[in-house]
């Protein structure tokens, strides 16, 4: 049954073929044949989705670990101890994580089959989303960070091609591209000097960049038994297990214990097999055996339990960083422990020229880890660049820049649970800066006139709600939003596309029909934006399935009940709420701006809709818009299901009213109960329904007041205006919000000037003025004209051409008197050979001449 | 003595046309002299023991070689070198090369003269030793080695080594790892192999032999003088022993006995009475014990239609009591018996648990004699394999060069060809080509070619 | 039994008579027989060593110094043969073009 697991590599290969098929014999093909080859490797992915899902189901959800044997040790540098293995992990939170960008990825795919239809560089664009595919599920997939970094590069990349796709779009819009995808670009690499920094932290710490050995255990359910049923009394010599952690979370104990209870089955029979196993188990005996657990389950016989099963056996050194620094982290000062290779780590980690605690070593880490989420996320400070991304083609923005790349810092933190829970500080910092970027970002969406943009902002505002929900330790409620987001985010960004393209086609029919009456008017052609709300309204009648789709989007982002977003969201704020209350957490308690935030959402979603959807058309272009090829529909309708139903993934306990009895169907807390598999410190959150219903309501008012403000065809006044813009009491906050709040203002006078300038200082004046034109010239230049004068005249010509000179007329002279006995006569060389023979033989026998 | 007369006859025959080979005028004479004086160093071989390189001398030299001269003077019509008028030149040239040969004949003369050659000892000659495995397969180890000085006598011997402590052994490893002196022999040595014929310097060594998995289970001194043939049979039921027998004569049939059993055993001959209840039996061997070996055996080779049994009641088998019968055998299912060959009889565990002699074949050590072709070619193609492939390669260079060499081609100069310059066309030209900007104005621009060529 | 000096010093006054040969010569294929004479003393003292040594060595170094003097004399006669198609002559002490 595990063999299954072996396909994995597949998942990464297949979208590779995909990309080099499209890529080298693209330009080659039809459209046709490019997408249905884009689609198949999308969707084959998805294939082997299923199966690694299986895979899980059907082995008690084991982690695999799977080695690509051709490139085993692909990086290797042995005087540094540094071996790289290519392997990918398969366990509960990387299987979740694929499951959604195969399968988000694969509608995203079939919708740009139409959406791309006519693009001359159909078939790249193509290449260019299947080898994002590859890099995300590297990214996601990798058991080491190096492998997880390679992804991140990897989509960056992708990110970068595919923002700046239409760099050669006329009247400047390419040039606006390209920046758009330079800013991407840098912003991503000012977030990659962080993700670089927390790996080399890691490595100069840990000895390791493996995430978790294949020896490893993660599996707190079966840390539980052993810990409570092991014959040898391994409860308190391993605190740092999940398990023993488990029981200090106070009330999830029991909801966790509740939830699992078809879970704790399965341990009790992991655990019994554990007999089976020699007790020395080492490397890769040890693996092939964890791997073989699933299959010896059925025969379920009891035994003493051996601490095989148990990380404690194993040495330091052969675990990964995330045991290492928990272990670390338990030591008391002064103590140390061996590494196994008979050196020893203690508490204090020595760089060199000083030694930090290993507290401070994780903070740091964890705070060069958020900085690479923040460049990938897009928080605050670098969020700039995910606004700007919109440049790039619609199913781009939803596929890379909603729904899956964006969430790979939020993945990262989620992996890396172990150290932010052992971080408080960065813990801290990480929530602020989610609720800051969420408060901030929603605000700025509420202002805005660009369709795109508006959903920009909100997926930031969004990663703050998941990057907070790791802050106050709700990782699962994070992966829970980040799934539930996925779908409702992409089903808005498709659905936005299918309005742009609905508008501009639109567009290019009203300006066909003015053509005929007045002329070629190609201004006009070059100022209408179809991404502007301002010039649409109305579109509920033209596009009726997108219409629908999108009420669904907006209503499930807005966190209605009960739709996708409300269960998510809720979970977030309900974590939140507990932490501040019960735990008393200090993050807790800023989380809760979150509401605001929540409120904020809803709000500016139904402007949205208002502006776009209902009222009358504001422009011809609006007028002339209609719906979208199939291609198009087919995902917004699919993804709305999901949207609508997503929720029901993790079903809070103790819900009561709200849930009709979908628990039969979906089991409590299953998404939850699933990751804990993997993720070592992950509780699950019980039901508040106060803040439910406290959530519910700011969201109902949140969209009742808009429809006040906007609804009733006020959407957009005569002037053009926003009825907040044209009220002066409310003017200046909007002209904030337009404004964006002056980020990137800021960070122009801060950084890019400045930048600019010295720039321009070390180009022209340290450069140009002096080394090239001083430095060169009277350095340089005299110098060598001067030492070369001196070697020249005296030194080559005296003194080095006297001697060789001298050479050759002393071999002339001796060659002269040698020439001589050349006779060229046989015979004359045939004695001086057998003079050479008698001296020879004569010397041979000398010893024996001379008796 | 008369060897010495020969030799002195053929010595000088060998000068004698050696002389008349240089100092005849024509080619044809010197060719015909030296004919002559190659069948006397073929003589001179024979006498050296050394037939083969005799019988080379004459098919290669004066046959092969000298009728490639002779074909080559005779083609060329060059019996006699013309001009000479450069003898003048050089007149130092031939005192010199008188004296420097007078001077070598002397000096190796001298040499030979005090160096005593014969008195020099020749080196002692190599024992050639051969083992068998002839214990039952389920035959336990004994650790300790016999005693160095159980050299046996001539003729039937034995040396069987009294039971020593027992190391029992799994089922899985009765196959032995063979070792002389600690270089492994055999990796895999079972029941019925035997070694080929090893030559060993005359002295002390060490057999041993173990588990695979290294644990000793034999370890025997082995006492090997000069020249002797040694026979060594790893035999004993429950223990193994070490049978030494010495190989005394190459010819005829030699008889090991290495079936353990108290009682003697016999081989007899039961002729062509093949189902002949009353037998007439010819004792082969009228008695033959544990250990024991019997040589020299002249039995008349072709069919053979034996029985093994214990000895001493060879007359109840003549009654027809079957009973004594260990084993019958002949050689419709045997190798033909009578050839020169040595047979071991060993034991075989029958599934009953009890032994019974069966027979092992194994091939009479013959020495080689000194120069004859198979001495040489063992040597050649044991140690001198790489310079005979070299001087292989040799023989095809040489015929490939000599075709070379002879070769009258036409010599076709090659069409000199005109000198054709290839330029790149610069970069720049065609970014001008489609911008329409002036961009080589002030670069430096490559001469025009000219029609003619240059100087070729 | 002749004792092996005697095979030695019969093998050296033949060496001796083929260097002579090769010195005194000028007739090319004679200089060449005179040079397998003295391959041949050469392979009477190999052989007559072995003998002593009982060591089968020397045979077959006389085995290989034949077959080295068969390609020789190939090489060598096809040499001869093409000097005299330019020089029309033998006669060794024509050949001095490489006189320095």
């Amino acid at each position: 049954m595990q063999s299954l697991a072996l396909i994995a590599p597949l998942i990464i290969l297949l979208p590779s073929l995909g990309t080099i098929i499209n890529f080298f014999w693209g330009p080659k093909l039809n459209e046709r044949f490019s997408s249905l080859i884009g689609i198949t490797a999308s969707a084959s992915t998805f294939v082997v989705w299923l199966v690694l899902f299986s895979y899980l189901n059907g082995n008690y959800y084991q982690p695999a670990i799977v080695d690509l044997p051709i490139l085993d040790g692909w990086i290797r540098i042995p005087s540094v101890g540094l071996e790289i293995p290519w392997q990918q992990r398969i366990d509960t939170l990387s299987v979740t994580m694929m499951g959604f960008v195969t399968f988000v990825g694969t509608l995203i795919h079939i919708y740009a089959s139409g959406y791309m239809h006519g693009d001359p560089r159909y078939a790249r664009f193509f290449a260019y989303l299947n080898m994002f595919l590859a890099f995300m599920l590297i990214l996601v997939s990798g058991n080491n960070l190096l492998m997880l970094f390679v992804g991140w590069e990897g989509v960056g990349l992708c990110s970068y091609l595919l923002v700046g796709f239409w760099f050669d779009k006329k009247h400047g819009v390419g040039l606006k591209n390209s920046n758009a995808a330079r800013k991407a670009f840098v912003a991503n690499r000012i977030g990659d000097f962080g993700m670089l920094m927390a790996i080399f932290l890691a490595f100069w710490t840990f000895g390791t960049l493996d995430l978790y050995k294949p020896t490893e255990v993660t599996n707190p359910h079966m840390m539980e038994a052993l810990a409570s049923g092991g014959g040898h009394g391994e409860e308190g010599a391993a605190p740092a297990n999940g398990a023993a952690e488990e029981g200090g979370h106070g009330e999830e104990a029991p909801a966790g214990e509740e939830g699992a209870g078809d879970h704790t089955g399965s341990a009790a029979q992991l655990v019994s097999l554990a007999s089976d196993l020699p007790i020395d188990q080492e490397g890769d005996h040890g693996e092939a055996a964890a791997e073989d657990h699933g299959e010896s389950a059925s025969e379920g016989h009891a035994g003493p339990v051996i601490a095989y099963t148990d990380n404690t056996h194993l040495t330091f050194s052969q675990l990964g960083i995330f045991a290492q620094a928990e272990r670390l982290a338990q030591l008391g000062e002064g103590e140390t422990l061996e590494r196994g290779d008979g050196t020893t780590a203690g508490r204090m980690i020595n760089f060199g020229a000083f030694e930090l605690d290993i507290d401070t070593v994780i903070t740091l880490i964890t705070l060069f880890m958020l900085l690479g989420a923040t460049g990938k996320s897009a928080q605050i400070p670098l969020f700039v660049w995910l606004p700007d991304a919109m440049a790039g083609p619609t199913p781009v923005s939803a596929l890379i820049h909603a729904a899956t790349m964006v969430t790979a810092g939020v993945y990262m933190m989620v992996r890396a649970n172990s150290l932010f829970h052992l971080a408080e500080f960065s813990s801290l910092v990480v929530t602020i800066i989610g609720v800051l970027t969420a408060l901030s970002a929603g605000y700025v969406a509420m202002g805005q006139f660009d369709i795109k943009k508006v959903l920009a902002y909100s997926t930031v505002s969004q990663l703050g709600f998941m990057v907070a929900a790791v802050g106050v330790g709700a990782y699962g409620a994070a992966m829970f939003h980040m799934i539930t987001h996925a779908f409702f985010k992409a089903l808005l960004f498709l659905g936005s596309g299918s309005v742009i393209h609905g508008v501009e086609h639109g567009h290019h029919h009203a300006h066909e029909h003015k053509h005929d009456d007045h002329g070629h008017d190609e201004h006009h052609a070059e100022t209408f934006d179809p991404q502007d709300m301002r010039n649409m309204g109305g579109l509920r009648r033209k596009m009726p399935i997108t219409y629908a789709t999108y009420l669904i989007g907006t209503l499930a982002l807005a966190g209605l009940y009960p739709f996708a977003g409300f269960w998510s969201k809720d979970e977030i704020l309900a974590d939140s709420w507990v932490a501040a209350i019960q735990d008393g957490k200090f993050a807790g308690f800023v989380a809760l701006g979150l509401f605001v935030a929540a409120a904020l959402t809803a709000f500016y979603m139904w402007r949205q809709i208002e502006m776009v959807f209902h009222g009358s058309p504001r422009t011809e272009a609006a007028e002339q818009a209609s719906e979208s090829v199939w291609s198009m529909t087919v995902p917004l309708v699919i993804l709305a299901v999901l949207s609508l139903l997503g929720g029901f993934l993790n079903i809070p306990s103790g819900i009561g009213l709200f849930s009709f009895g979908l628990q039969g169907v979906f089991g409590e807390h299953t998404l939850s109960t699933w990751l804990e598999y993997s993720v070592v410190h992950l509780h699950v959150g019980a039901f508040q329904p106060l803040i439910a219903i406290v959530s519910l309501v700011l969201a109902v008012a949140a969209i009742i007041l808009a429809n006040r403000i906007y609804g009733s065809n006020k959407a957009i006044n005569s002037e053009g205006l926003d009825p907040l813009e044209a009220n002066p009491a409310s003017r200046p906050i909007f002209a904030l919000s337009n404004a964006r709040l002056y980020w990137d203002e800021i960070y122009g006078r801060l950084f890019i000037t400045p930048f600019n300038r010295t720039a321009a200082f070390l180009a022209n004046v340290v450069d140009m003025a002096f080394l090239h034109d001083y430095f060169h010239d009277s350095v340089i230049t005299k110098g060598f004209n001067g030492i070369g004068r001196l070697l020249s005249h005296p030194i080559d010509l005296g003194i080095i051409d006297g001697a060789v000179n001298g050479i050759g007329r002393l071999t002339r002279w001796i060659s002269g008197g040698l020439r001589r006995t050349q006779a060229g006569y046989v015979r004359v060389y045939a004695v001086a050979l057998l003079i050479g023979v008698v001296a020879v033989i004569v010397f041979m026998l000398l010893p024996v001449l001379q008796g | 003595m008369i060897e010495v007369y020969l030799f002195g006859a053929v010595g000088v025959l060998l000068i004698t046309t050696a002389a008349l080979m240089l100092l005849s005028e024509n080619a044809v004479h010197s060719a015909l002299f030296l004919i002559v004086n190659f069948i006397g160093v073929a003589l001179l071989f024979l006498m050296l023991e050394a037939p083969f390189l005799a019988l080379v001398q004459i098919a290669v030299y004066a046959g092969a070689i000298m009728v490639l001269f002779v074909f080559v003077i005779m083609l060329l019509g060059a019996e006699k070198a013309r001009g000479g008028a450069s003898t003048r030149r050089f007149p130092w040239l031939a005192p010199l090369a008188m004296g420097l040969t007078v001077f070598f004949i002397i000096a190796v003369g001298w040499a030979m003269t005090q160096g005593q050659i014969d008195t020099l000892q020749t080196p002692p000659g190599k024992g050639v030793v051969r083992i068998i495995h002839a214990a039952p397969e389920d035959a336990v180890g004994v650790a300790q080695a016999p005693a160095a000085d159980e050299t046996p006598a001539e003729g039937t011997n034995t040396s069987a080594v009294p039971t020593r402590p027992e190391i029992v052994l799994p089922p899985a490893d009765r196959v032995f790892v063979l070792s002389v002196d600690g270089d492994v022999v055999s990796e895999a040595f079972g029941f019925g192999d035997s070694t080929a014929f090893m030559e060993l310097e005359p002295g002390s060594h060490t057999i041993s032999l173990a588990t695979a998995d290294g644990q000793d289970v034999l370890s025997t001194e082995l006492a090997v003088e000069p020249d002797a043939v040694l026979n060594v049979v790893v035999a004993g039921e429950t223990a193994l022993d070490i049978i030494t027998t010495p190989q005394t004569t190459d010819t005829g049939l030699t008889i090991i006995n290495a079936y353990p059993s108290s009682s003697s055993l016999a081989i007899g001959d039961l002729q062509n009475a093949l189902f002949d209840d009353s037998r007439v039996i010819n004792l082969v061997v009228a008695e033959l014990g544990y250990g024991e070996a019997a040589e020299g055996l002249d039995y008349p080779p072709g069919f053979a239609n034996w029985i093994i049994f214990e000895a001493g009641r060879v007359d109840a088998v003549q009654q027809g009591n079957t009973t004594p019968i260990l084993l019958r055998f002949s050689s419709v299912a045997a190798p033909a018996v009578g050839a020169d060959a040595v047979y071991v009889l060993s034991p075989d565990r029958r599934p009953d648990g009890s032994l019974r002699p069966i027979v092992t074949s194994l091939d009479l050590y013959a020495a080689t004699p000194f120069g004859s072709p198979n001495a040489l070619g063992e040597r050649l193609f044991a140690g001198y394999l790489l310079p005979f492939q070299l001087v292989a390669m040799l023989l095809l260079a040489a015929m490939v060069g000599v075709i070379v060499i002879t070769y009258r081609g036409e010599h076709v100069p090659k069409p000199s060809r005109t000198l054709r310059r290839k330029v790149s066309r610069p970069l720049t030209s065609v970014i001008a080509n489609q911008t329409g900007a002036e961009l080589t104005s002030g670069a430096p621009q490559l001469p025009e070619r000219s029609e003619t060529p240059a100087g070729d | 039994m002749v004792p092996t000096e005697a095979y030695i010093i019969l093998s050296m006054v033949l060496f001796a008579m083929g260097a002579m040969g090769v010195l005194l010569r000028r007739n090319a294929i004679v200089v060449f027989m005179s040079v397998e004479l003295m391959l041949n003393s050469a392979n009477i003292a190999l052989v007559a060593f072995s003998r002593h040594w009982n060591q089968a060595d020397g045979h077959l170094f006389t085995f290989f110094v034949i077959t080295v003097a068969a390609a020789e004399v190939a090489v060598g006669l096809a040499l001869i043969v093409a000097i005299f198609r330019t020089k029309q002559s033998i006669n060794i002490d024509e050949l001095h073009l490489m006189e320095g």
